[in-house]
């Protein structure tokens, strides 16, 4: 069974839904709409083969990409607000630190 | 292009419905086309999006990049539009693309046979589009846009049975709530661009720095700015509360938006969508939007010196911490297999607003980022149940699934340990977390202590789900089995930085066993002003640890060895806090009587007040009686006598000469 039957649902599948009402979750009261799912791509098409290819490929590429993110040691320079330190000494901005040295490092 | 071409495919697929027809979806051609359209634009987007994080990782100075364009030019007022690209962009452009993608590939298993497959990946189109569009943007007002446009694809995917009654409740629901928290979004913008427009170039009010050949400020200094000129006093005539106003207003979209006390109620109901739509915005995208959006404007949460010991942060972690602790106690007695989950999303995005309330910026950030793949992964683990099940959510049918659905067991068991913070093998959840808890501790033992009791209600919840859904007796009608590969695949995909991603980017030797303070690979990368640098406090890994292990004991206890009567003794009784649960809180109820006994009458007796008295008495009647009273005197004046009209005549002239002569005298 899948997912149009939810949608394509016979008398058994309302008293089973009746059924599961009765515990008070949700409600699955729908209107009766027949559906035509149309031609389904089968299992293990090409369409398939590809997407897990896909799938395969995105991970190992993560994985090498937060290899190289986890030999990060030392601050990078690009942290969100730091410019506001870079600033303090440029005398055409008026604006002191917003924020100060402390405040993001906890004595954990 | 990372943005452009999931909304090309989008509007691509959408524009062949409406210029063919509809049962141009049903052909497989089309299904095949649109899924590739889909999947393809949105692997292009993964493929830029690591490229740019490799970049920025590798060469530092290539840090921050902006560009913007002028949309709107008038006189005093310039608004612009462009893309910024920083290391927290970078961050999230990764995770966004990197589980859209999986859930793409997700849905062409779990909706194949569903009629609406293609429409399907239109809407995901343009829902990455859209959310991709709000992670780059460079100023609020941009942001703004994406973020209704986010809001719209969610309402279009939460109803994408529309024929379901329930889930277009659903829809409806999710779509008021947000836009009660759009609004204070939206007037908080406002508000905060009549504070700085004297500051603000038009274009990157939220941005980090301004950028050779363009006009615009950081906000950062804006603020500053601002401030030291006293500029917010004259505008707002509110000085020192007119920013934490401001800050909150705002706050409200991402209360709304990550659903948080009270804004939350529209999230578990939006499990009436398709699971991979639960995964993907219920789970690990949109509803980061919020935290995404807090990180991003975080100068806006600061106090007027700059620390993070403001009103607003406070309010920030206070929520966070309350919706934690609420939402894992509604999570304890839930049926429905991705209510549970919902709950538990609402209270670990708790988790994320308590790590940036309590300034620990980095850490907040890097529980989004681990959050994003694990409960991206528990969704999609929970939607192949559901499939292997025929449809059946109610965990009370099922049990027993760990042989016939062991790859779905498996990476279900490594989502929940990852949750639950469990610390042997450390995996993700236990870094992000102990980050979080640490920090809230230190600034306030209330909020740590509230983090570690819901540490401990979180490992309970989501090992009952573990052992009811798998261990046991089957208790379901149907024949379980396992799904197919192309949806397996994406769960042992995203079990891999459910497994790795905290040892990798949250684990530094020197803070954890050297005693000296030092950032993590993440907090390195990510930080506000400066990296979080910390000494691992064990004690607080131990106290978290803790009661995430007893949390497990009693689950097991309870739903495992049996050696508790948990039906017994508490569901057959039906005690107040059992209810309580159950029942949500009652804020379902508490919002139905407010609206049904309190606002529909006072609004009801006020229009007819003001319609009945303002309108049909004062008005209506009172025009016509000032009329008639007006024609029953008037009408002595028309006698039909020429001496009579010559008389007034010469009165009005003589009157009119005199007032001139008194004022020229």
């Amino acid at each position: 069974m899948s997912h149009q039957d939810h949608s394509n649902c016979n008398h058994d599948h309302e008293h089973k839904h009746a059924a599961h009402d009765a515990h008070g979750d949700h409600d699955h009261d729908h209107d009766h709409v027949a559906v035509d799912p149309g031609e389904v791509i089968a299992e293990k098409s090409p369409q398939d083969q590809m997407l897990i290819g896909a799938c395969a490929i995105a991970m190992t590429l993560l994985m090498i990409c937060m290899g190289t993110w986890m030999q990060i040691a030392t601050p990078t320079g690009g942290g969100h607000g730091e410019h506001v330190e870079h600033q303090a000494g440029d005398a055409s901005h008026k604006a002191e630190p917003a924020v100060p040295a402390e405040h993001e490092t906890h004595a954990h | 292009m990372i943005v452009a071409l999931p909304f090309f495919a989008g509007f691509a697929i959408i524009s062949s419905f409406l210029l063919t027809g509809p049962k141009l979806g049903a052909k497989r051609w089309f299904k095949t086309l649109a899924m590739c359209l889909s999947v393809g634009a949105v692997a292009i987007g993964f493929l830029h999006s690591l490229c740019i994080l490799q970049a920025l990782l590798t060469q530092p100075m290539l840090s921050g990049y902006q560009q913007n364009f002028d949309w709107f030019v008038c006189e005093n007022f310039k608004l612009s539009v462009g893309f910024l690209v920083d290391n927290l962009c970078a961050s999230m452009l990764v995770v966004v693309t990197t589980i859209s993608l999986l859930v793409q590939i997700y849905t062409h298993g779990y909706m194949r046979e569903d009629p609406g497959y293609a429409r399907f990946y239109s809407y995901l189109s343009l829902f990455t589009g859209s959310m991709l569009g709000l992670v780059v943007s460079t100023n609020l007002f941009e942001m703004y846009g994406f973020w209704e446009l986010v809001g719209v694809c969610s309402y279009l995917l939460i109803g994408f049975w529309f024929y379901k009654d329930s889930a277009a409740a659903a829809c409806l629901k999710a779509f008021v709530v947000n836009r009660v928290g759009d609004f204070g979004f939206l007037i908080g913008i406002l508000l905060l661009y009549l504070a700085t427009k004297d500051y603000w170039g038009g274009g990157t009010i939220l941005a980090f720095l301004p950028q050779l050949g363009t006009t615009g400020a950081d906000m950062g200094s804006v603020l500053s700015m601002a401030l030291q000129d006293h500029k917010l006093t004259p505008e707002l005539a509110f000085l020192a509360t007119s920013m934490p106003l401001i800050a909150l207003l705002i706050f409200m979209g991402p209360m709304a938006k990550s659903a948080q006390a009270p804004l939350h109620i529209w999230l578990p109901d939006a499990m009436e969508g398709p699971t991979p739509i639960s995964a993907l915005i219920h789970a690990a995208t949109m509803v980061a939007a919020g935290v995404y959006l807090v990180a991003r404007a975080y100068p806006i949460f600061l106090a007027p010196d700059g620390s993070t010991n403001s009103i607003a942060l406070s309010v920030v972690a206070a929520v966070g911490a309350f919706t934690a602790f609420m939402a894992a106690t509604i999570a304890l007695t839930q049926f429905d297999i991705k209510r549970v989950l919902a709950w538990s999303t609402c209270s670990q995005l708790g988790y994320m607003f308590v790590g940036l309330g309590v300034g620990a910026y980095g850490a907040g950030m890097f529980h989004l980022f681990t959050h994003a793949f694990f409960k991206a992964m528990l969704f999609l683990c929970s939607g192949a149940v559901i499939h292997g099940l025929h449809h059946e959510q109610d965990i009370r049918k099922m049990g027993g699934l760990w042989k016939p659905m062991n790859i779905t067991a498996w990476c279900f068991l490594i989502g929940t340990a990852s949750i639950s913070g469990w610390p042997f093998p450390p995996l993700s959840g236990f870094f992000s977390k102990d980050e979080i808890v640490s920090a809230a501790w230190h600034q306030s033992p209330i909020l740590g202590g509230i983090l570690i009791l819901t540490a401990g209600l979180t490992a309970f919840y989501m090992f009952r789900l573990f052992f009811l859904v798998f261990t046991g007796e089957y208790r379901g009608n149907t024949k379980a089995h396992e799904v197919p590969v192309v949806m397996w695949a994406p769960l042992v995909a995203l079990a891999v930085p459910s497994l790795v991603a905290g040892f990798m980017l949250g684990f530094n030797k020197t803070s954890f066993f050297e005693n000296t303070p030092a950032a993590n690979p993440f907090g390195s990368f990510i930080y506000w002003g400066h990296p979080h640098q910390e000494v691992v406090d064990w004690t607080m890994v131990i106290a978290s640890s803790v009661a995430g292990l007893i949390g497990v004991g009693v689950a097991y206890m309870m739903y495992y060895a049996r050696t508790i009567n948990f039906h017994k003794d508490i569901v057959e009784k039906q005690g107040p806090l059992y209810l309580f649960s159950l029942n949500k809180w009652y804020w379902d109820e508490l919002y139905l009587g407010l609206v049904n006994k309190v606002f529909l009458p006072v609004f009801d007796k006020t229009w007819k007040t003001l319609d009945s008295i303002f309108v049909d008495q004062i008005i209506v009647n009172g025009t016509s009686i000032f009329t008639l009273a007006t024609g029953e005197v008037l009408k002595y004046t028309q006698t039909g006598k020429g001496q009579y009209y010559a008389l007034v005549i010469f009165f009005w002239v003589a009157v009119i000469a005199w007032l001139a002569f008194l004022t020229t005298t």
